[in-house]
């Protein structure tokens, strides 16, 4: 993988390495996740935070950055990238309850679409979902490869509560929510499963790059093993390589 | 053995910051940590001590603590009434409390927030690197009544104040760097915004929302990395400031930051109030 490293300066301590016209972000998101999580080990003395996002990392820093840094970093990663690199990732089966009770945002979308209610879902649940980043709340899931066909529009005004465990449709994307919490995507179904445990170190089990199938689960099932979820209910999952 | 205070009550929202949580914002986590670290900074300095210890910090209406044994106290940050027992006790000055001596905030007079500094520090739950307190990493958000909290205590102190650990002016110019994507605008909206007086709206440790000009627009933006300071520009003109419980990354455009001072300045003022911006350049001499 070879491309060009261009820094931007955002405030005074980070840097945005811009990747948009480098790379198919769809493509290299577990490497992505990997070079980041690399460059912050290595270089733990200067930087406290790598995050990235759509089309973008950004190297936040604990001192004033300046132009040997960058060299230093930016020939850090051109290394990494000429490196050839295993990656692990899993796929993990959520299982999802799909009951009206919990998708009435799906059920007054479907009323004014071409798509029904039905075959939204039994679209859905052909998906497999990959875990692009983490962003919005602690643990909350950005998860990409939604067809066209199934996107949502945002709420114009969000909701003030949205309850944890909620799948959620924004635009091309999936979200699950971790926790209560305000949010302006259209709800579609619950999982009892929860991607972020405070008690767990790391919190989330999930990593970018990560592939989801979601499987559906009759709200008897639901209600039989939500009160599972503080003990550490993590789900069915098994294990691929991808390398670059 | 360990001293600690008990928190008679916890005043309007007060919650326990240090510098703040790093190294897990890939994994969706705010950085939290002082919203006014210029105050936060200058009370840890005041009861000697060396670091970024963890604090108190108030908003609004101050809280009323019983000591449980010695310790050096500061307080910093919005001009406020406060009282040691009876004794009336100024701000950004160190002050002694022992065992039976109670700490009580007032009401704000000018500011918003304020920094209750003890020697050694706080030492309640440190949770993945960081003793603030955000909910859910943290069990709570902010500090409850009945509640006890350790102090590390075991500093000496040295009564001497410097003229720099002043609180910083209450000016409304903030002073801002261009944002990642302040080149894409038209110069039109650039200098709306650069002459436009805003008004401070809804706001917590998590955004101030900031309305004013009339700033329609139409720029779609992706989701990106936003952080404390970012100011963003919302499809129906109102700006968004990330403050420190923010969130890791944002949809709207980042047209400014904020200078870390300019962050602090901004978290002492409140709904109604007037600001607007001013852009500095980047120091460049340090590279």
């Amino acid at each position: 993988m070879c491309f060009k490293i261009n820094f931007n300066s955002y405030g005074e301590k980070a840097i945005i390495i811009d990747f948009k016209n480098n790379i198919d972000k769809n493509i290299y998101v577990a490497w992505q996740s990997e070079l980041c999580i690399s460059l912050q080990k290595e270089f733990h003395d200067i930087l406290e935070d790598v995050v990235f996002s759509f089309s973008e990392i950004t190297l936040f820093f604990k001192i004033l950055p300046n132009r040997v840094h960058e060299k230093k970093i930016s020939t850090w990663i051109k290394n990494f990238s000429l490196t050839k690199q295993h990656i692990l990732r899993n796929l993990w089966e959520i299982p999802v309850c799909f009951d009206e009770v919990f998708s009435e945002d799906l059920l007054v979308k479907s009323e004014n679409n071409s798509i029904t209610y039905e075959s939204y879902i039994s679209e859905f649940l052909k998906c497999i979902f990959e875990v692009h980043h983490y962003g919005f709340l602690p643990g909350f899931l950005y998860l990409s490869g939604l067809p066209l066909k199934l996107h949502l529009p945002r709420k114009p005004t969000p909701e003030k509560y949205v309850a944890p465990g909620t799948v959620a449709v924004g635009e091309s994307y999936v979200g699950v929510y971790p926790q209560k919490s305000p949010g302006g995507w259209n709800r579609i179904g619950r999982t009892y499963c929860s991607f972020f445990n405070n008690k767990n170190n790391p919190p989330c089990y999930t990593l970018p790059g990560d592939k989801i199938k979601f499987i559906s689960i009759s709200l008897d099932e639901y209600q039989s093993q939500i009160d599972k979820i503080h003990q550490n209910n993590i789900p069915k999952s098994s294990s691929f390589e991808i390398i670059y | 053995m360990k001293s600690f205070i008990k928190i008679i009550d916890p005043g309007f929202h007060t919650s326990i910051q240090d510098n703040g949580r790093y190294g897990y914002r890939r994994l969706g986590f705010p950085v939290s940590g002082p919203m006014d670290k210029y105050s936060f900074t200058t009370a840890n300095k005041l009861v000697g001590n060396f670091k970024d210890e963890a604090v108190l910090e108030t908003t609004f209406k101050g809280p009323k603590l019983l000591f449980s044994g010695p310790c050096v106290v500061a307080v910093s940050g919005a001009i406020i009434p406060i009282f040691k027992n009876d004794e009336n006790i100024e701000l950004n000055k160190p002050f002694f409390c022992d065992l039976g001596d109670v700490l009580e905030l007032g009401v704000v007079e000018n500011g918003f927030r304020n920094y209750i500094s003890f020697s050694g520090g706080l030492c309640q739950n440190k949770i993945f690197g960081s003793y603030s307190q955000y909910y859910p990493i943290s069990e709570n958000g902010t500090i409850t009544k009945g509640q006890n909290i350790k102090i590390k205590g075991g500093v000496t102190y040295k009564n001497k104040i410097k003229n720099e650990l002043n609180n910083l002016s209450f000016d409304s110019k903030l002073k801002v760097f261009e944002g990642p994507y302040w080149n894409n605008l038209e110069n039109e909206l650039k200098n709306k915004i650069l002459n436009t007086e805003f008004k401070i709206g809804s706001n917590d440790r998590m955004a101030y929302r900031l309305s004013g000009g009339v700033l329609e627009n139409k720029i779609s933006s992706f989701s990106a990395s936003v952080m404390p300071g970012t100011v963003q520009l919302t499809p129906k003109g109102d700006l968004i400031v990330v403050m420190r419980d923010g969130q890791v990354t944002g949809g709207y455009p980042r047209i400014l930051q904020l200078t870390e001072n300019s962050q602090s300045l901004l978290s002492q003022f409140r709904t109604g109030k007037v600001i607007s911006f001013e852009i500095s350049e980047y120091d460049k001499s340090h590279q």
